[in-house]
């Protein structure tokens, strides 16, 4: 029995695609929670969100052969997620709406309304938070804010990317991951601000 | 000094909040929140955003999310790791299967150095002359469904090999002979000293011996 807790990703994708399960299991240990976290905040819909983190894995993991190791696996993994979710949304909503908001919008509060979000049975950040435990106002407020902010947000202050990782995974240029973070930031703090006394 | 006069930009002030500044830089911000309480607002407001985003919990998929990735997942175990496991299960599990595997090894070792040692030690018995009533005995005993292979065999390269490496063992004498037979019979002692250390002495015995037989 191999201890995975001493090995790199690395050395568990070896193993992996040795084509030992327990590898496999090792991987998506590692990472459910990340992943699912990301890709619920993106969607709000709990179900919906375990398929397509379900798909993200069965993906990646049925590919592991392919997996260039001169790239971060879990930054591999966020890409696929991030490609899963984006392709999700585009097939599922019409045609009208696409992630950055119906291209009929004039202003930006209705290319916000017609943004991503716009799922089937999406939860409020009220439902979101009431739905958990310890629902806290900055969960309620990062499910306010434009989705590309939101995500890029959660990569850099939630799982720690550098802004070029970032760029990669949403596949954005550099200029704009920084310029997302920047905003969304502003955004939080504004309706945080009541929280101060 | 006015407070109006050259606040810093948000994102310079979100990249001194984030630390993402050089030594300079950081010294011109901080002189400036030294005299200005709404830049330095700010930043606590973006120091206590950063502790919250940073402690933010994970949401867990439900229970049971591992087995419905694996159900759709094909694990493909290449030639060599399928060889590697194949290998690795023929290896003998407890002492006790390490001591029938040496067993196996040893016991016919053991019987072979015998026969011989006798054999040799019988007056005008001689390489040559075992080598022929040994061939002999084969001829005849696989003559049967198998006389085609062997005449086959006989008449190649194969037969003269074994009737050469004959002739250098009868040129090497009892002497080299009895060397080999002596180097033969220690490593053969050696596995049955392995092999009752492994059956015999259970309590004594320590789990790393059977290492040493192959
Ligand atoms: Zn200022």
């Amino acid at each position: 029995m191999v201890d995975y807790a001493q090995l790199s990703d690395q050395d568990v994708i070896r193993q992996a695609r040795d084509g030992r399960e327990s590898a496999f299991r090792e991987l998506i240990r590692r990472y459910e929670r990340p992943l699912f976290s990301v890709i619920y905040r993106m969607i709000r819909d709990r179900e919906l969100a375990e398929d397509l983190a379900q798909d993200t894995f069965i993906k990646v993991l049925n590919n592991i052969d392919k997996y260039d190791p001169g790239y971060k696996f879990s930054s591999w993994l966020f890409k696929i997620a991030h490609n899963t979710t984006v392709d999700h949304i585009r097939k599922k909503t019409p045609k009208t709406l696409s992630l950055d908001g119906s291209p009929h919008a004039r202003t930006q509060e209705q290319a916000e309304a017609t943004s991503f979000t716009a799922v089937d049975h999406a939860e409020t950040p009220e439902q979101f938070t009431s739905s958990r435990e310890v629902g806290t106002e900055i969960e309620a407020a990062l499910l306010e804010i434009r989705p590309e902010y939101r995500e890029a947000i959660m990569l850099w202050h939630i799982e720690g990317r550098p802004y070029e990782e970032i760029a990669q995974i949403m596949d954005l240029p550099l200029g704009t991951v920084k310029t997302y973070i920047h905003r969304g930031r502003n955004e939080l703090r504004k309706r945080l601000e009541h929280l101060r006394c | 000094m006015s407070e109006t006069l050259n606040h810093p930009e948000h994102e310079r002030l979100q990249a001194y909040a984030a630390k993402e500044l050089d030594g300079g830089d950081t010294a011109v911000i901080e002189a400036h929140l030294t005299t200005c309480a709404r830049c330095r607002v700010e930043v606590e407001e973006l120091h206590s955003l950063f502790v919250m985003l940073s402690s933010l919990a994970y949401h867990a998929p439900a229970a049971g999310f591992a087995d419905r990735v694996m159900a759709r997942v094909q694990v493909r175990q290449p030639w060599f790791a399928r060889a590697a496991d194949w290998l690795a299960g023929l290896a003998p599990k407890s002492t006790r299967a390490w001591a029938l595997t040496t067993a196996m090894v040893a016991l016919p070792a053991v019987a072979t150095t015998g026969l011989v040692w006798w054999l040799m030690s019988r007056p005008g018995v001689t390489v040559q002359g075992l080598w022929v009533i040994s061939s002999e005995f084969a001829a005849r005993v696989l003559s049967g469904a198998w006389s085609w292979v062997w005449s086959y065999v006989a008449g190649s390269a194969l037969a003269s090999w074994a009737a050469g490496a004959a002739e250098v063992v009868a040129s090497v004498g009892r002497g080299g002979l009895g060397l080999g037979v002596v180097m033969f019979a220690t490593l053969t002692a050696a596995s049955v000293w392995i092999l009752y250390q492994n059956l015999f002495r259970t309590e004594a015995r320590r789990t790393d011996y059977a290492s040493f037989v192959f």
